[in-house]
């Protein structure tokens, strides 16, 4: 499976899935969603803390539920994140972990975030 | 958020573990010393942006953080009412080998507003496990409840746990080298400071035996199902529960001998006018009577298969009367316990070790 970025070695690591998701749901700044709103933080260019796993820093946040997203939003800086997206992700869309209903999303290189939106949501 | 006085000592402490990751680390824990820790989460600095990633942080004790682990208090609480009354900034960019320069700022106002996260997030709602410490060793005993329940059976229930588990964890902690001395002091007043004429001394004992209990020691309960059939999950020390476990399976097997045994003891103290006697003031441990009330109370120690029963007569002082006694109520104890076993009313409990 070729990657939207490039990504580090072992990256996704092999306890990851490309079984895709009914639902998974990502921050949005805005009410109108581009591709810049599901970049990882390499992708943005940004240089991760020292010591900080790679892998990890190129990867995209989601979440399984809305239950989680609540909780999330109130860390004071995901508290004001006005819109949520929600999506369904299919089979070989990208590799995933999850944890705690936390979800690190590799992407392909063919997937677009923005056609696997359901919908998008005012918090 | 404003800094404390002209130049606050730049303090340091040892980057421990991220706790919430959501494209990047959101919360995170730091560590000065055993009894200080830092909480921190990321926050967008209002006025000068000169860190590249901000954080704000309260510096909380050891116990506060066994709370929170536990889900006790949420993380708000940790930035409002640090133990320490300390809070500090500091730029993940900064950490070198892991240590991190702090800086000291008061949580006036504006970090109450800005920086302190929203009431109602809990240490469950990380993303990232917490890494183990005091959680080596815990364990999860899970009832499986049957038949009709209401709120005092449960209760009823709770109380024989608490009381067997804080007994067995007592005994386990004085013979552990790494028990400071307070503590095992406290343990030995708990067994011979009540004259267990009755009553509420034996209420007394096993509230002086919790009362010792650490915060990280102490049973919680981690579900509670009010339904039939239905659920009590206590979460405690693996050893502990594994101590309960093997009282309940003497019971199970052998209830009507260790019975009476039980009766044997209990008859003589009553026929002496023992039962209601102070151990300490109107007992004469010096006598044949008191050397059999020792040798019928190591018979019920035997059967009941007790690990320590030397180790539970020196606590009371090497009174016989009070070790007799001791023994009879942690008896009616697991009596009270197999009860909810041997009536079809809870299953056999299961024990989740979570190294397996």
């Amino acid at each position: 499976m070729g990657y939207r970025e490039t990504l580090p070695v072992n990256c996704p690591p092999s306890e990851s899935h490309d079984k895709g998701c009914e639902q998974a749901f990502r921050f949005l700044p805005v009410k109108i969603p581009a591709p810049d709103h599901f970049a990882s933080n390499q992708a943005k260019g940004e240089t991760p803390p020292p010591g900080f796993d790679l892998c990890r820093w190129a990867s995209c946040s989601l979440f399984g539920d809305m239950a989680t997203v609540q909780k999330k939003r109130k860390l004071p800086k995901l508290k004001n994140y006005p819109f949520i997206a929600e999506l369904k992700i299919t089979a070989a869309s990208g590799r995933m972990m999850e944890k705690s209903a936390h979800i690190d999303f590799w992407m392909s290189e063919t997937f677009d975030p923005i056609t696997a939106i359901v919908q998008v949501q005012v918090l | 958020m404003a800094k404390v006085g002209k130049s606050p000592p730049q303090q340091t402490a040892k980057l421990v573990q991220v706790l919430e990751y959501v494209d990047g680390p959101q919360a995170v824990l730091l560590e000065k010393s055993d009894d200080q820790k830092i909480v921190a989460v990321a926050i967008n600095p209002i006025g000068e942006k000169t860190k590249k990633y901000p954080f704000f942080g309260a510096e909380i004790s050891f116990d506060q953080w066994q709370r929170y682990r536990r889900d006790f208090v949420d993380l708000r609480f940790l930035f409002m009412f640090p133990r320490w009354r300390r809070w500090f900034e500091f730029d993940l960019a900064d950490v070198t080998d892991k240590i991190v320069p702090l800086t000291v700022v008061q949580k006036d106002a504006t970090a109450e507003q800005f920086y302190v996260p929203d009431a109602g997030f809990f240490a469950s709602d990380h993303s990232e496990p917490i890494f183990s410490d005091e959680t080596e060793g815990l364990a999860t005993q899970t009832y499986l409840t049957d038949g009709k329940w209401d709120l005092p059976h449960f209760t009823a229930l709770y109380h024989q746990i608490t009381d067997l588990y804080a007994f067995h964890l007592s005994l386990k902690k004085f013979v552990n080298a790494n028990t400071p001395i307070d503590q095992r002091r406290h343990i030995r007043d708990a067994f011979t400071g009540h004259p267990l004429k009755g009553g509420s001394s034996y209420v007394n004992l096993y509230s002086d035996l919790h009362s010792n209990q650490l915060f990280g020691e102490r049973l919680s309960v981690g579900k509670l199902q009010y339904a039939s059939p239905g659920q009590v999950d206590v979460r405690g020390r693996l050893d502990i529960f594994a101590e309960m476990a093997l009282s309940l399976s003497q019971f199970e097997g052998r209830y009507r001998e260790i019975k009476e045994v039980y009766n044997a003891l209990h008859l003589f103290l009553q026929k002496g006018k023992m039962l209601r006697m102070d151990a300490d003031d109107e007992f004469d441990n010096s006598t044949a009577i008191a050397r059999r009330v020792r040798a019928l109370a190591d018979d019920l120690a035997g059967v009941l298969k007790l690990e320590k029963p030397a180790l539970i007569y020196d606590l009371t002082g090497k009174n016989a009367l009070k070790y007799a006694k001791v023994l009879l109520a942690h008896f009616r104890r697991i009596e009270r316990y197999f009860f909810f076993f041997a009536e079809g009313r809870i299953k056999e409990p299961q024990i989740i070790d979570p190294s397996e």
